[in-house]
């Protein structure tokens, strides 16, 4: 591990209630009509993931947000930009990795996943997207076992 | 005495191990008590080692002695024994070795009690000179530690005198004890002495304290604020508590400790730290009670530096106008700092007693904090409403607030201009805003704190504040919430009676504090301000939000804080406040302008704050009776709390005159009725004047009949439950029955009122009459059935309506005497054959409800033995028989008659009186006569059928007779309940036809034998119901009432109606001839009474084939399952056998349409025509034989009778001669099929006391079986009727083919399985798993194929699925279960993951899922491919809810493949 802290003293901000998925329109009494995917739901999945290296939330670190989340249903598309807390952030490909597989995890297999770190956020912007997106690197790196620890770890927080 | 010396021996010998050390003492010490050992004789058998040189002997000598006398504190010793052995103990304190002897026995010397020789004052002063001089308490163990405090502590509280001659020396020597201890123990003991060793010197010489109280502080105050973490393994058993609280009381032990105390508690509250904090304000707070004015040369750095808890700067810098973000404060803290507060002020109110110009220097202090006076500057620019107009107004209008109505109708254009102003002119700054509130919030926290202190303070903080107000000119936000919670903190300080303190100095005379005394002259100003800013806030026309509207939400608190309080003496009576704040109050409530429909938040707080003053101070006991239960209730407290009425006469007249919307009133009616039960019964009559008001218009209005149902369904709810059996309570109850009976009775004939009004009305009926006691139940049924039947020829059944809700909330002792056979008869008729739904409902609750009450031994026996019944049941029968004529009947006698006479006689000809399947109307009435009524000769006329009985049966009119017959027919015998009158009852509806019968066969040979005028309606055979008040009223009466009660006319007129045109009606009265139905005195037993409803009318009804079905229409057997389940309810409720012959029937029907259904599918019914054609062959017997037959065996022994009436029925049975035996049809009508079998499905779920279905066609009755109506409900009985019902369910699904067939079956488990506890499924789980899965397979797979009714088994899975993960998830041995079916429990869950119908049973199979993951890993780990294969799907699920469950279900199984691969 990193000995010295890329961000050692991150904002945190606050965390939003959950509560808010009840403001949307209930069509609980409907048992036909269909509750599509949303940005709120991939959000939640995503939300309780821990940054690897504070003990904070990517929520409460503002590295994904709700707005940032597109997502198309019908064409089974989902877009995610993260904000990595620092410009030289290393961890920005592990955070995208773990962002992965959580969805890999949480999704039905139709939906395409593109995962990418908001423009002008990272030093290293077009390196960190490409190897976000390369199926073949992101299959390889699961088979690290140190890697997928690493992730595991993160996850741990958002599956409870 | 040689064995004793061994003794001593051993235990002086310290290389032998404890326990021979131990058996020896005991040993010397039972020597001891027994005398053979005197304490002088020990010392000297022991004079050697005391004195040897042998450090260990002479220990050991010496705690053998201390343990002797340890081991006799209450065996006498002599004064000269006691003062060497203290002399003895106290020199030997300086010897090391022999201390811990020494200690024990010095701490036993000084423990005696006079009256076994105590240690002489002299003696206990050298032990505490030893002890302070010779003993280096902190240079010892712990053990010896703690020994020499408890000598410490028995010298001060045992020896007072001996601490006060050693004066310094000894508050010195503790000193040096405790100083260093580290022990927690040992701290306990030390705090303790540190607090109550003062108390000895305070009486004595308080100068040798105060010079030694510095030391004595500050050994003690080393220790706050207490940190201490036992250590884990810790046995000792003492918490940080325990602690803390030792040291408070030693730090609050006396005012000296003050100088010191004080700083150090406010050095502390600087601390960062919560605890610490929270320590200094706790021990803060008990100082100052304890410490008193002490505490008043610290005020100035006190309020410091609860200030700073309670105004943290950023707030007072907000208050300042200036903004910051407020620091997070501990909540905690906040109060601890309140309470603090209070206590201090109320410690100094003592300050300058007697000379009134000097004030509490806290509070002024307080009040003359900087920040207060910033505090209402910063406030100058929020609106405002200037105080002249306010106190003007009030001035002005001081006679005039009386009539609020006054004041709403004038305008006020001046207020209003200014209120405007100033809204327009008010600062935007909604940041600036919060803040502000925030600081405001925090000083009305504070001022309150103070206020409540006490009488004194309170009125200070109250002249200090409207000083701010009068000076700022205007009232805003800031001075209005410092006002509220100022007459909040008023209410408080009043309530809880804390002005003691001040009480005792101004010589009050016990009463509470009143308004005068908290508020000074205030209290006028403030309810002058309160009611302006609600008059300004209903001038701008009633905003619900705005900041005029958060004004007069706080002006609205204030009021209510007002009129809490009680007047001065001088006011008492009319407590002008109160009126003038309770009048605003409701001008609020009754805002003209607001939205009628829905009120507005003021509108309900303004009702919230009158109920508050309607309830009145909490009850507390009254000081100084500690007595437990003193009945102080809040009701009586609301009895001398005027509040209640007051509020009442101002809100009742303008609810009264519905200023309100109906919906809003009611509530208004309900929160007041909540509030006090002083009130209760004008609340009774308001709405019953209301229920008046609108019944007029009812006929009309549809708007006003549904208002009618609100108020009747509030009177049910919220009022009526709280009536008591007392007598005022009982005669407003019963003054409502007759006024709601009169109502229905006088309802105008041609239509009946709609469902949701009769259902309302029927319900607070009930609710109204099973609060009624005996008698008057008694008298109310009378009085319904004689108003109903005399009006029941004209009009519908809807009339019975009043009967049957009656007959459900009676008491069990009166339902027994309603319990009549007629009553049976025709309440089945009703429930199974009245065309009205409501009606039937109703009737067969009734049904069910004197089953349930029905008394478990026959009324006989109980007649015989009582005779105050048996007075009414038979000997008031036979009494009007008799007509005053000779002598009592005996009842045993009179029962033979009635019972057996028939049968015997039948059994001679049965041809002659059994009527064949033609039998004609007027027949079918003869052979009642004969059967049920021996007493009437009338040969006169009667056909050739009726010629035996009129033969054989003896004239009832002469008193020789009927003495006659019991030497005739046997008292009583074993045949007696085949023989009795049931099975004389009629068991089909067409032979309670009286109405047919032709009037010349009865009339003539009623006049002349009952000695009764012709057109009289009484007919000789009637029975007394109730209980006659003087044996002289009897006969009529007691005739009329019966005659009144004969149901079985209402069901004969109902059967008529429903299957006849009334043809001969009108020329034949329907008083005529029924009574006789039922045999004499209506004595039936309840075995009898459930083979009339079970044997003869219910269970005849289920058909046996599918064929039968179409014969005996499909109407009539859904009708008689509905009832067969109520009944089944009440049977199960009191566990009765024969619960198991409804359930039998119940699966049987389930099992035969099934069965049905299996074969139906497409193909026609050709084949059921002729299997049941011969059917009629005793509806009973069919029934047992169609059953499976193993399920007949297990019901056959809850019935061993079951023979007997079977072949009686057979032979009766007339069932076959129903019309609707004409319609030819055999044919198949698949959904009236389903209907039936879902009826019978539901039917279990009645029995089982499931919810009925929210359907309100179905249950449109309120009326149901339970505790209130005076069901006892034998406890347990869900999981009885469980355990009973499970085996013919499982039977009946072995027997069944297919899935397809059993389906009616599973519907029925799942309703049984729903209404059963957990509890009674888990024990039973073996066998319900696997019905349970099969269940959910077939019921899963149904839905699919089944188009008519798709979603209605989607509850049912869902139930189902419940109980499945009810056992996936429990502990005990129904997972063991489970844990042997996997794979198809998994299966059937994964199947059930797709279920289309329902996204809960999805999501609960997920769940379910996710719980069977944990089931044993090899049999779950070979299923996890199907498992995850069913996931992906259900992670593409149209339902949010179950998507999240899929992903929570994959994550478990996946981690079951990674983690044991």
């Amino acid at each position: 591990m990193a000995v010295e802290l890329i961000n050692p003293n991150p904002v945190i901000h606050e965390r939003k209630s959950k509560a808010h998925r009840l403001d949307l329109p209930s069509v609980h009494g409907d048992e036909d009509a269909a509750e599509e995917f949303d940005a709120t739901e991939i959000f939640d999945h995503i939300r309780d993931i821990t940054d690897p290296e504070h003990p904070y939330s990517l929520e409460q670190l503002n590295v994904v947000s709700e707005e940032a989340i597109m997502v198309d249903d019908k064409g089974s598309k989902v877009g995610i930009k993260f904000t990595p807390t620092v410009q030289h952030c290393s961890m920005a490909t592990l955070i995208g990795l773990c962002i992965r597989v959580k969805l890999l995890r949480s999704l039905p297999p139709r939906f395409k996943v593109d995962i990418n770190v908001a423009p002008g956020s990272h030093a290293s912007e077009a390196a960190v997207n490409k190897q976000l997106n390369d199926k073949e690197r992101v299959a390889a790196a699961l088979e690290n076992p140190h890697l997928v620890d690493m992730v595991e770890k993160c996850l741990a927080s958002s599956e409870q | 005495m040689a064995d004793l010396q061994a003794r001593v021996q051993e235990f002086v010998n310290p290389e032998l191990p404890g326990e021979v050390h131990n058996a020896a003492l005991t040993e010397i010490l039972d020597a001891v008590r027994q005398e053979r050992l005197s304490v002088p004789q020990l010392v000297g058998s022991l004079a050697e080692q005391l004195t040897t040189e042998d450090n260990g002997i002479r220990a050991r000598a010496c705690q053998l002695l201390a343990g002797v006398i340890k081991g006799i504190p209450d065996v006498p010793l002599q004064d000269t024994a006691i003062h060497s052995l203290a002399e003895f103990f106290a020199s030997r304190l300086a010897d090391f070795p022999s201390l811990r002897g020494a200690l024990t026995g010095s701490l036993a010397l000084l423990k005696r009690t006079p009256e076994v020789g105590a240690l002489h004052p002299t003696d206990a002063v050298e032990i505490a000179k030893a002890v302070l001089n010779s003993v280096h308490v902190q240079s010892l163990t712990a053990v010896d530690r703690l020994l020499s405090f408890e000598v410490l502590e028995t010298l001060i509280e045992s020896h007072p005198s001996a601490v006060l001659a050693l004066e310094g020396d000894f508050l010195d020597g503790l000193v040096a004890a405790i100083d260093g201890e580290k022990d927690p123990r040992c701290l306990l003991l030390a705090f303790r002495l540190v607090e109550i060793a003062p108390k000895v010197f305070v009486t004595g010489q308080s100068a040798v304290l105060a010079e030694a109280a510095e030391e004595l502080f500050e050994v003690i105050a080393v220790y706050f604020p207490v940190s201490f973490n036992p250590p884990p393994n810790d046995t000792r058993g003492i918490s940080r508590e325990d602690l803390v609280v030792a040291l408070e009381r030693a730090l609050a032990a006396t005012p000296l400790f003050a100088p010191y105390s004080l700083p150090l508690f406010i050095e502390k509250l600087g601390s960062s730290l919560t605890s610490a904090k929270l320590d200094s304000l706790r021990a803060l707070r008990a100082c100052a009670q304890s410490y008193g004015s002490a505490i008043a040369s610290q005020t100035g750095p006190l309020w410091t530096a609860l200030k700073n808890e309670l105004l943290p700067l950023s707030v007072e810098a907000s208050s300042a106008g200036e903004v910051g973000p407020v620091p997070e404060r501990s909540a905690e803290v906040g109060d601890a700092a309140v309470e603090a507060l209070t206590q201090c002020v109320r410690a100094l109110e003592g300050v300058g007693r007697g000379a009134p110009a000097v004030s509490n220097p806290l509070v002024r202090s307080v009040l003359e904090d900087p920040t207060l006076g910033d505090l209402f500057i910063a406030a100058t620019g929020e609106t405002s409403i200037p105080l002249t107009k306010l106190l003007n107004h009030g001035g002005q209008s001081t006679h005039s607030q009386t009539d609020p109505h006054l004041d709403e109708s004038q305008p006020r254009p001046v207020l209003h201009q200014t209120v405007s102003q100033a809204l327009s002119a008010a600062p935007h700054d909604s940041e600036g805003q919060a803040r502000r509130r925030e600081a405001v919030e925090r000083w009305s926290g504070v001022l309150s704190a103070v206020a409540t202190a006490g009488a004194g303070p309170c009125r200070q903080v109250a002249e200090a504040v409207m000083a701010r107000v009068t000076s700022a000119g205007s009232v805003g936000y800031t001075g209005l919430r410092l006002l509220s919670k100022l007459a909040g903190a008023a209410r408080t300080l009043v309530w809880t009676g804390q002005g003691d303190v001040s009480r005792g100095f101004e010589g009050g005379t016990g009463r509470e504090l009143d308004a005068e005394e908290v508020l000074g002259g205030k209290a006028e100003a403030l309810g002058e301000i309160f009611s302006g800013v609600v008059r300004a806030w209903q001038a701008e026309g009633g905003v619900p939000d705005g900041e005029l509207n958060d004004l007069a939400t706080l002006a609205v608190d204030g009021l209510e804080a007002l009129a809490s309080l009680p007047p001065p003496l001088s006011q008492a009576e009319s407590n002008p406040l109160r009126q003038n704040c309770i009048s605003v109050l409701v001008s609020v409530l009754f805002s003209p302008g607001s939205d009628p429909h829905t009120p507005n938040p003021l509108q309900q707080k303004a009702l919230q704050a009158l109920a508050s003053i309607s309830r009145g101070p909490p009850s507390k006991e009254p000081p100084g009776t500690a007595e437990p239960n003193t009945g102080v209730t809040r009701g009586e407290v609301g009895d001398s709390w005027h509040g209640a009425r007051q509020v009442w006469a101002a809100v009742s007249e303008r609810l009264l005159q519905g200023s309100a919307s109906q919906g809003f009133s009611l509530q208004i009616f309900a929160t007041l009725a909540e509030s006090s039960g002083v009130i209760n019964r004008e609340v009774l009559q308001a709405l019953e004047r209301q229920l008046d008001r609108l019944w007029g218009a009812v006929g009309g209005s549809v708007e006003s009949e549904s208002e009618a149902v609100e108020v009747l369904r509030l009177l049910a709810r919220e009022i009526l439950p709280k009536f008591g059996s007392d007598e005022s309570d009982q005669e407003l109850v019963l003054h409502f029955v007759h006024a709601l009976l009169e109502r229905l009775a006088t309802w105008p004939s041609p239509r009946r009122p709609n469902d949701g009004l009769l259902a309302a009305a029927l319900g607070a009926l009930c609710v109204a009459m099973r609060i009624c006691t005996e008698a008057n139940q008694a008298a109310l049924l009378q009085k319904a059935a004689g108003g109903f039947f005399q009006a029941l020829e004209g009009d519908g059944v809807w009339r019975s309506g009043p009967v049957l809700a009656i007959l459900v909330a009676l008491r069990p002792s009166v339902s027994a005497e309603a319990g009549q056979p007629r009553v049976l008869q025709g309440l089945l008729s009703l429930a199974l054959q009245s065309s009205d739904a409501l009606i039937a409902d109703a009737a067969s609750v009734a049904l069910a409800s004197l089953l349930k009450k029905w008394p478990a031994q026959s009324v006989r026996h109980v007649a015989a033995q009582e005779t105050s019944l048996s007075a009414f049941h038979a000997g008031g029968a036979s009494d009007q028989l008799d007509q005053g004529g000779g002598t009592e009947a005996e009842p045993e006698g009179r029962f033979e008659n009635v019972s057996t006479r028939p049968y015997s006689e039948e059994a001679n000809s049965p041809h002659e009186t059994r009527l064949p399947a033609t039998s004609t109307p007027s027949d079918t009435a003869l052979r009642t006569q004969t059967l049920g009524q021996p007493f009437v000769p009338f040969g006169v006329s009667t056909p050739p059928h009726g010629q035996p009985a009129a033969r054989m049966t003896p004239s009832p009119v002469t008193p020789a007779s009927t003495q006659a017959l019991p030497s005739v027919s046997p008292p009583s015998s074993a045949a007696t309940s085949d023989y009795s009158p049931a099975i004389f009852l009629d068991s089909s509806p067409q032979s309670v036809l009286f109405d047919t019968t032709p009037v010349s066969i009865l009339q003539p040979g009623f006049s002349p034998a009952g000695g009764l005028p012709g057109p009289s309606p009484d007919p000789p055979g009637t029975t007394a119901v109730f209980r006659a008040p003087s044996p002289g009223d009897i006969p009529p009466r007691a005739r009329r009432v019966a005659q009144r009660l004969d149901l079985s006319r209402l069901g004969g007129a109902v059967a008529a109606s429903n299957t006849a045109p009334r043809g001969p009606e009108p020329t034949n009265p329907p008083e005529r001839s029924p009574q006789k139905l039922a045999g004499g005195d209506g004595s039936l037993d309840l075995e009898s009474a459930l083979r009339v409803v079970l044997d003869e009318r219910l269970l005849p009804l289920l058909p046996e084939s599918t064929t039968e079905t179409g014969q005996k229409g499909l109407e009539a057997q859904i009708r008689g399952v509905r009832v067969l389940a109520v009944v089944g309810q009440a049977l199960a409720m009191r566990g009765h056998k024969r619960t198991g012959d409804v359930v039998g029937a119940l699966v049987q029907l389930l099992f035969t349409l099934g069965k049905a259904h299996g074969t139906a599918g497409g193909v026609n019914a050709s084949s059921g025509g002729s299997g049941k054609a011969d059917g009629r062959g005793g509806p009973g017997e069919g029934a047992r034989n169609g059953m499976p037959r193993v399920s007949a065996a297990t019901l056959s022994s809850f019935q061993p009778e079951a023979h007997t009436s079977r072949s009686t029925g057979e032979s009766l049975s007339p069932s076959a001669g129903s019309p609707q035996d004409d319609q030819p049809s055999a044919s198949y009508d698949l959904a009236g099929l389903a209907q039936l079998a879902d009826v019978a499905a539901e039917g279990f779920g009645v029995i089982a006391g499931e919810r009925r279905s929210s359907n309100p066609a179905e249950s449109s009755t309120d009326l149901n079986l339970s505790k209130e109506t005076h069901a006892q409900i034998k406890p347990l009985y869900r999981q009885r009727l469980f355990t009973m019902s499970l085996g013919p369910f499982s039977e009946a699904v072995r027997k069944a083919k297919n899935p397809e067939e059993r389906l009616p079956l599973y519907r029925g488990l799942a309703h049984l399985l729903r209404g059963t506890p957990p509890a009674a499924l888990a024990v039973e789980a073996e066998k319900v798993l696997l019905l349970l899965l099969e269940s959910l397979s077939a019921l899963a797979a149904s839905s699919d194929v089944r188009a008519p009714r798709p979603a209605s088994d989607a509850p049912l899975v869902l139930s189902d699925l419940l109980t499945l993960t009810s056992f996936l998830t429990d502990g005990g041995p129904a997972r063991e279960h489970a844990s042997e079916h996997v794979p198809s429990i998994v299966r059937t869950l994964v199947r059930l993951t797709a279920y289309g119908l329902s996204a809960s049973v999805r999501e609960t199979a997920l769940q379910a899922l996710v719980a069977a993951a944990d089931l044993p890993f090899t049999r779950v780990y070979p299923l996890r491919n199907e498992v995850h294969k069913a996931i992906l799907g259900a992670l593409d699920d149209p339902k949010r809810a179950v998507r999240k469950e899929a992903v929570r279900c994959r994550r478990v199984w996946t981690a079951l493949g990674s983690s044991k691969k």
